[in-house]
């Protein structure tokens, strides 16, 4: 019989992405292993993110001010948005320390047979920001499969008439890979090596 | 019991799973619906990556142990990327799929409709009509999978003078049946619709293009189809369909 509050530790656990009932149980007895000065900063970690952070209204992106940090930088390049599907993506194209402009975080990418269109994604608010007039380039870096490359498709569309530069990552990125997974310098040349959409 | 399986396949669909791998649902020619774990197929530098793709038809090999099968090798056949690149193709490459993908059961064989899906995206960017590639697609996949609706004349007598659908009985009865045994009245199709059933029945997907239909006709075998697949398949309303109603809106 395992103590209830266990359980119900290994129960919250399992709810993590790619974690399943055998390392929830590892993860629990290891929290319970160590001292509970750890255990209470986990949980104020925990709350704090959740309660601190939300989603910048202007490009999507994770802050604790709204607008965030990238949008109000005024030494970042107001010419360009770099389009990605998650705000993790983002944080891998700063990593590259090669780009300099704004961004903008769609969350997530079409999907039909999800029911993810272009109202469920944050595409009308691109769009918005793009008739604002400042934007010159918008680099898309979705994900180079089947539905990032449908999303960036979908984009590139909708930017036409807008007059404005579509380019998208694409050098030595190959076909099928998350983009959060593409080294620093893989990703650098990616971004450097745009194409014209 | 452990094995290698080697199997012609055709991506259905494609989750993320776990720290980098990818949950892959194939249907495949010889073993209908095959769910299998694309080991680090979300790393960059993945051989399996592209080929467990969404749209991708080629030859696989499978490792059945005690658990999931794993995808451990591939050769892509075609990757259709114009599925893609298109918008207004795109969703329609799915409900091929979300069709095909409700319409087998999960351990049923279905050969045909592999090849209506590998046919059926072929298509898509030769087509002009897509709604007309769609019903025919319908009606195709029904008739492979033992549940065609019947358009040659009344179910009841064989008379040819039919025009009234009833979706219950999956298919066409006459006036006179109709009324003397109370049937539901679900459809009152008008000439040309019955005869473009037909016609998408008796040709091969493939000759689609041949087919000449009004907008009407197509409109009113979509009604048709779809409740026939809700009423006998509980195949409700399809999110791909929504999205292509959304975009044509
Ligand atoms: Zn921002
Ligand atoms: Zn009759």
């Amino acid at each position: 019989m395992i103590p209830q509050p266990l359980q119900q530790l290994i129960e919250e656990l399992c709810r993590f992405p790619g974690v399943g009932p055998k390392t929830a149980q590892r993860m629990a007895f290891f929290i319970l292993s160590r001292p509970r000065k750890e255990a209470v900063s986990l949980a104020r970690a925990l709350v704090g993110a959740k309660d601190n952070l939300r989603f910048c209204t202007l490009c999507g992106s994770l802050t604790e001010a709204d607008p965030c940090a990238y949008c109000t930088d005024s030494r970042r390049d107001r010419h360009t948005i770099c389009v990605v599907q998650e705000a993790r993506d983002l944080f891998a194209m700063e990593r590259t320390g090669q780009y300099r402009g704004l961004y903008h975080v769609l969350h997530g990418a079409l999907s039909p047979l999800d029911g993810v269109g272009p109202e469920e994604l944050r595409i009308p608010d691109l769009a918005k920001r793009i008739s604002e007039g400042q934007v010159k380039e918008i680099i898309i870096a979705t994900n180079p499969n089947v539905e990032g490359e449908a999303t960036a498709a979908y984009i590139a569309r909708l930017c036409k008439p807008l007059k404005v530069k579509v380019t998208r990552i694409a050098f030595g990125l190959p076909v099928g890979g998350d983009l959060e997974y593409a080294d620093d310098l893989t990703l650098g040349r990616a971004l450097e090596g745009r194409q014209d959409m | 019991m452990s094995r290698y399986l080697k199997d012609e396949a055709l991506v259905l669909k494609s989750y993320p799973l776990g720290e980098s791998d990818r949950l892959i649902t194939f249907l495949s020619w010889n073993r209908g619906k095959i769910v299998a774990v694309a080991k680090g197929a979300r790393k960059t530098k993945s051989k399996l990556a592209s080929g467990v793709d969404l749209f991708t038809h080629g030859n696989y090999q499978f490792y059945q142990g005690r658990g999931l099968a794993l995808v451990t090798g591939v050769e892509v056949k075609d990757r259709f990327i114009y599925l893609r690149q298109d918008p207004e193709l795109y969703p329609y490459g799915f409900y091929l799929v979300e069709l095909a993908d409700r319409l087998v059961p999960e351990s049923g064989l279905c050969p045909e409709v592999c090849s209506l899906v590998l046919e059926g995206w072929r298509l898509l960017p030769e087509v002009e009509n897509l709604p007309l590639l769609i019903r025919a697609f319908e009606l195709k996949l029904l008739q492979s999978t033992g549940y065609s609706p019947f358009f040659e004349g009344c179910l009841q007598c064989g008379a040819s003078q039919a025009t009234v659908f009833s979706v219950s009985r999956g298919g066409l009865i006459c006036p006179e049946c109709s009324n003397e045994r109370g049937f539901k009245v679900d459809f009152l199709l008008q000439p040309g619709t019955i005869a473009l059933a037909r016609v998408l029945l008796r040709l091969p997907l493939g000759r689609v293009q041949v087919v000449r239909s009004r907008h009407k006709q197509e409109q009113e075998l979509a009604r048709v189809t779809g409740s026939f697949l809700r009423y006998h398949l509980q195949i409700g309303p399809m999110n791909s369909l929504k999205y292509i109603d959304s975009l044509t809106r």
